[in-house]
């Protein structure tokens, strides 16, 4: 088995009544890209912020690197948590130069990540003249000074145009590819899907699940169904008990097919019962659908 | 230690906030000197150049450079509460400074600053010590040399005081009103309520009395009498009032500098950054 680069058990957390984190235990090892999922208060920044040392948990602990690091983990650690935080009246060199100091990086490597993330030119520009993709890309430099094994991020695309988001993409991309660990904190279901090898998903403080990327995504068929009488359409599928769920979108209807029966059988189906289909298509559904089904329930 | 100081140096080089009132502070500091030399106070008796020859000298340079504490102080709040609103303190958090480290940081930075303003001192000093003293009182230099040092822990205790309360409240307008407040108002106030023996041990009174008014200075406001014979000051002013001894002083004002840290220290390592 892989090392175990983080091991969180049983971590709580409350603020006030609001209980922020539950019982929380994860593993994540070395060489996985591990995405955190959930609607906001879910304890995604909790979470990092804890295992980042910025706020202590109620009970529970964390070990980084099996623990043979002691309190020098976080030089093997690039971390970026909620908004890139900088002192303003300092160039991005500068401010990058106080990241180095406190990481123990030669202020050499300043030039290679400002290159990397594509600040090179604006390097003594001031920080509060950057714009917010500008600010985003100079905390992925700070992130990625000293060549961290592990890369800890919580919205990286945070106010990033598309252009930005997939500049980004390409960036944690490559560092995966390298072999690094990422952790990755999103509420882009999209880019996370796209990124990650492994994901959690989080509600009110709790795990819902956990795993492989492509095991969280259920291998089940969906077929959308549209028809000029799509509420009778509706009421048939629940009533001919063919479907383990059947639910409305917009413009028409998504339904689980229950095995053995496949798309041919439901339109044949419906056809029999005097129902003309404008449309029917199989897929299968995104993380962003699972996701959503699960943190409604 | 090198490198916290190098990490608070990167903060202040380019900071305008920083230099604007250290200038203020250091030109305000010799201006004050350099019209104090001008005065000429015409009261019969009294020879105000014995405010620039030794041993006074040291007297008057450090009484005036302790009103100027005041300015040290309003940065040392700065410094603390841009941490804050820039939530720096967080990211150094997250990029590998402990909590003590941050403290340590403040603190040797605060110790930067009272020794530069001892230099100033020690500097201004001597410079008008050159111009206003004699071969008689040129050997007087040493009688109260231990005044700068006072200074120093002067400094570094309204320094120490200023970055409790900007840890406390986090935001520099309130912090610097609630500074101001307890100096000008709060204490000065309750301390009526209180009796001789007990009030001088408050924290900024005893603070404040580490550089007393220089006495020839006492003298005159009291309207009490220097004699000059053949041009010569003969003091037979009263010692200064310290009220308690100035080494029983400034030993109680370390001993608030230690509890000012400490709680300083504290609140750092269990506030939520």
């Amino acid at each position: 088995m892989a090392n175990e680069i983080l091991k969180i058990e049983n971590i709580s957390k409350r603020y006030g009544n609001i209980e922020a984190l539950n019982n929380l235990s994860i593993s994540i090892y070395a060489g996985q890209v591990f995405g955190i999922l959930g609607p906001n208060g879910s304890g995604k920044t909790t979470t990092l912020s804890i295992v980042m040392g910025i706020i202590h948990s109620d009970n529970g602990n964390f070990s980084w690197f099996e623990d043979v690091y002691g309190n020098d983990f976080k030089k093997r650690i690039g971390s970026l948590i909620e908004t890139p935080n900088f002192y303003p009246y300092l160039t991005a060199q500068q401010n990058l130069s106080i990241t180095a100091k406190i990481k123990g990086v030669s202020e050499t490597d300043i030039e290679r990540v400002l290159i990397l993330t594509g600040l090179y030119e604006r390097r003594n520009y001031r920080f509060d003249s950057f714009s917010l993709g500008m600010k985003q890309r100079l905390a992925l430099s700070a992130v990625l000074l000293g060549d961290p094994e592990v890369l800890v991020l919580d919205e990286p695309a945070n106010g990033l145009d598309p252009q930005g988001i997939a500049d980004i993409r390409e960036i944690i991309k490559g560092q995966a590819e390298m072999g690094k660990t990422i952790i990755i904190a999103s509420h882009l279901l999209d880019e996370i899907e796209k990124v990650c090898t492994h994901a959690a998903i989080f509600k009110k403080g709790k795990l819902l699940k956990s795993g492989k990327v492509h095991e969280l995504l259920s291998n089940e068929e969906q077929i959308f169904l549209s028809s000029d009488r799509n509420a009778e359409l509706f009421e048939f599928l629940v009533r001919a008990g063919v479907c383990k769920n059947v639910t409305t979108i917009d413009k028409g209807i998504l339904i689980d097919v229950q095995q053995p029966f496949d798309s041919a059988y439901i339109n044949k189906l419906a056809f029999e019962n005097g129902f003309m289909l404008n449309a029917i298509e199989t897929r299968t559904q995104s993380l962003e659908e699972q996701f959503l089904e699960l943190v409604k329930k | 230690m090198k490198r916290l100081l190098q990490i608070e140096f990167i903060k202040l080089v380019t900071y305008a906030g920083f230099w604007v009132p250290a200038i203020f502070w250091a030109v305000l500091f010799v201006l004050c000197l350099f019209l104090g030399t001008q005065i000429s106070v015409n009261i019969p008796g009294l020879d105000s150049g014995a405010f620039f020859k030794f041993p006074a000298l040291w007297n008057t340079t450090t009484w005036l450079a302790s009103w100027f504490n005041l300015i040290l102080a309003i940065i040392s709040m700065i410094f603390v509460c841009n941490e804050f609103s820039y939530k720096t303190f967080r990211q150094h958090i997250i990029d590998g400074l402990s909590r003590t480290e941050l403290f340590l940081g403040k603190v040797l930075l605060m110790f930067v600053f009272a020794f530069v303003g001892f230099i100033l001192v020690v500097l201004s000093t001597v410079i008008l010590g050159l111009f206003y003293n004699n071969s008689e009182t040129w050997p007087l230099v040493f009688d109260t040399l231990y005044l700068p040092f006072v200074y120093f822990v002067q400094a570094f205790a309204y320094m120490s005081f200023a970055m409790m309360i900007a840890l406390i409240i986090k935001n520099i307008g309130l912090s610097i009103l609630a500074f101001f407040g307890y100096f000008i108002f709060l204490e000065p106030i309750v301390r009526n309520f209180f009796p001789e023996n007990i009030l001088m041990f408050f924290p900024m009174k005893v603070i404040s009395n580490l550089t007393p008014a220089p006495d020839i200075f006492k003298v005159s406001t009291n309207a009490q009498f220097t004699t000059t014979i053949n041009g010569q000051i003969v003091n037979n002013a009263p010692a200064a009032s310290f009220e308690m001894p100035l080494w029983g002083n400034s030993l109680v004002a370390v001993g608030y500098i230690a509890l000012f840290l400490t709680i300083s220290w504290y609140i750092l390592k269990n506030k939520k950054l």
